[in-house]
């Protein structure tokens, strides 16, 4: 028989219980975000390929004293090999440029420029970020919000402030599981019933030559490389993708690209960034203004991109409908679906999706090739 | 009596094929859907009258601008 004294007993309880006592109001509160990001994904199929894994990195790195985010916890070791040294969100990218079809982009070029007004947002929040207090780094990250891509956010975040890396890119990645929330009541605001209805014909029968496509993500890479250096990883994994995709003799990597690689890094990365989202640091006021800040880009990007589709038609004659502006903001394909379907709401003889992807795929260039631009501008200013 | 084609608005894949050849149909009615970018969308016929021809089949990719089916219209 082993006897235990009163106080041995207390601590081995204590031992037992320690999680529980350690666990902060913050630790709870954040346990709970975390649940309802799982919930948001599993019950209503929202987004579940991110929200399910940071959901769940959200509650793991909340629970007290397993150290996940210590040096040498699990997590930290992800967050070390893929998010500090940037490598996941361009293995996306990579992912990315091979599921894309530029196609609708090449047959009506024009509308790249939507894909440039749909970053509107980036530069207005930016402003927003530095009246509202942020310092000049922190305000650049919370401007990208307006980029409405996940791995762009968190590209640009990490390098300029990485404590803002939780809330930076869930608001991004909340926002972009929004979309279909947030653009229909702004596109009916801005546009009348008259050009909501307007039809676009979309033909195919001449199709974009093999040539071409081969050609577009090489001449992209260069280019865009050539005018923005440091966009260089993002840009050219996105272009290599597409190139994989286009050229025809490597169908294998392509594939493997488009599925394998794109899955673990986005298994890997949404629990990752779920892990930076630690209660103590989460948990501020701060979080809240870059919340309602990203709302804000996002809104501006939309309404950027349909007044810019409305000026296009007074200097063009081949008519756009402005509902397709607001696909210019780089969140693929969501945008192009809710041009298509407020569209289609309109007019049922409308169908819009060719056009609207054509722009989305502008955005996702967009995006990555203003991103690329803020860093040389800030290069150029000597703040990195 | 006149023929009315309808063809595809958009490239994609037909996913149902809602009428079969010699059925009525009515304006509202929808003929079939075709996917595309995984979204289901609705072909109209767009007039009252019957079925003539059906020149695609389930499973089958068309492209923008594809004869889909043929109507003859009743007057």
């Amino acid at each position: 028989m082993i006897f235990l004294s009163s106080d041995q007993i207390i601590t081995i309880l204590q031992g037992v219980v320690s999680g529980i006592t350690a666990l902060s109001w913050q630790y709870a509160v954040m346990i709970i975000i975390g649940l309802v990001l799982i919930h948001l994904g599993v019950r209503y199929n929202l987004e579940p390929l991110l929200l399910v894994p940071i959901g769940f990195g959200c509650i793991l790195v909340n629970l007290p004293l397993a150290g996940l985010m210590e040096p040498h916890g699990l997590l930290r070791y992800f967050y070390d090999a893929g998010i500090i040294t940037e490598v996941f969100p361009c293995l996306i990218f990579l992912g990315v440029g091979a599921m894309t079809d530029f196609s609708p982009l090449l047959q009506n070029p024009r509308v790249i420029l939507l894909g440039g007004a749909g970053q509107f947002g980036i530069f207005l929040t930016l402003l927003l970020a530095l009246a509202a207090g942020f310092e000049k780094l922190e305000a650049v990250c919370v401007g990208i919000i307006g980029a409405c891509d996940g791995p762009t956010a968190i590209y640009v975040t990490t390098q300029f402030a990485p404590h803002l890396l939780g809330p930076v890119s869930v608001a991004a990645y909340s926002y972009m599981s929004l979309v279909p929330l947030i653009q229909p009541p702004l596109m009916r605001l801005c546009t009348t019933k008259k050009e909501r209805s307007m039809l676009m014909p979309y033909t195919d029968q001449k199709p974009i030559s093999t040539t071409v496509k081969i050609i577009f993500p090489l001449a992209v890479t260069i280019i865009t490389v050539l005018i923005a250096p440091l966009g260089a990883p993002l840009m050219g994994m996105l272009m290599l993708g597409n190139f994989l995709r286009e050229c025809g003799v490597v169908e294998r990597l392509s594939r493997t690209a488009q599925n394998e690689i794109v899955n673990i890094a986005t298994l890997l990365l949404g629990l990752t960034i779920g892990a930076t989202m630690n209660g103590e640091i989460f948990l501020t006021a701060k979080t809240l203004i870059i919340f309602a800040l990203g709302a804000i880009a996002i809104s501006g990007d939309t309404v950027a991109g349909i007044y810019l589709a409305k000026l296009m038609n007074i200097f063009s004659k081949e008519k756009i409908n402005p509902l397709i502006g607001s696909a210019g903001i780089s969140a693929f394909p969501m945008a192009a679906r809710v041009s298509h379907k407020v569209g289609h709401e309109e007019n049922d003889e409308n169908y819009l999706i060719m056009h609207a992807m054509g722009v989305n795929t502008g955005g996702q260039i967009g995006s990555v090739l203003a991103a690329s631009i803020m860093l040389a501008v800030l290069q150029a200013m000597g703040l990195i | 009596m006149s023929e009315k084609t309808v063809t595809a608005p958009l490239p994609g894949l037909v996913k149902r094929i809602l009428v079969g050849v010699g059925q009525k149909i009515t304006e509202k009615l929808p003929v079939l859907i075709i996917e595309a970018m995984k979204m289901e969308n609705m072909i109209y016929g767009r007039a009252k009258g019957i079925v003539k021809e059906i020149y695609v089949k389930e499973g089958q990719n068309v492209r923008a601008g594809d004869k889909l089916i043929t109507i003859i219209v009743a007057d």
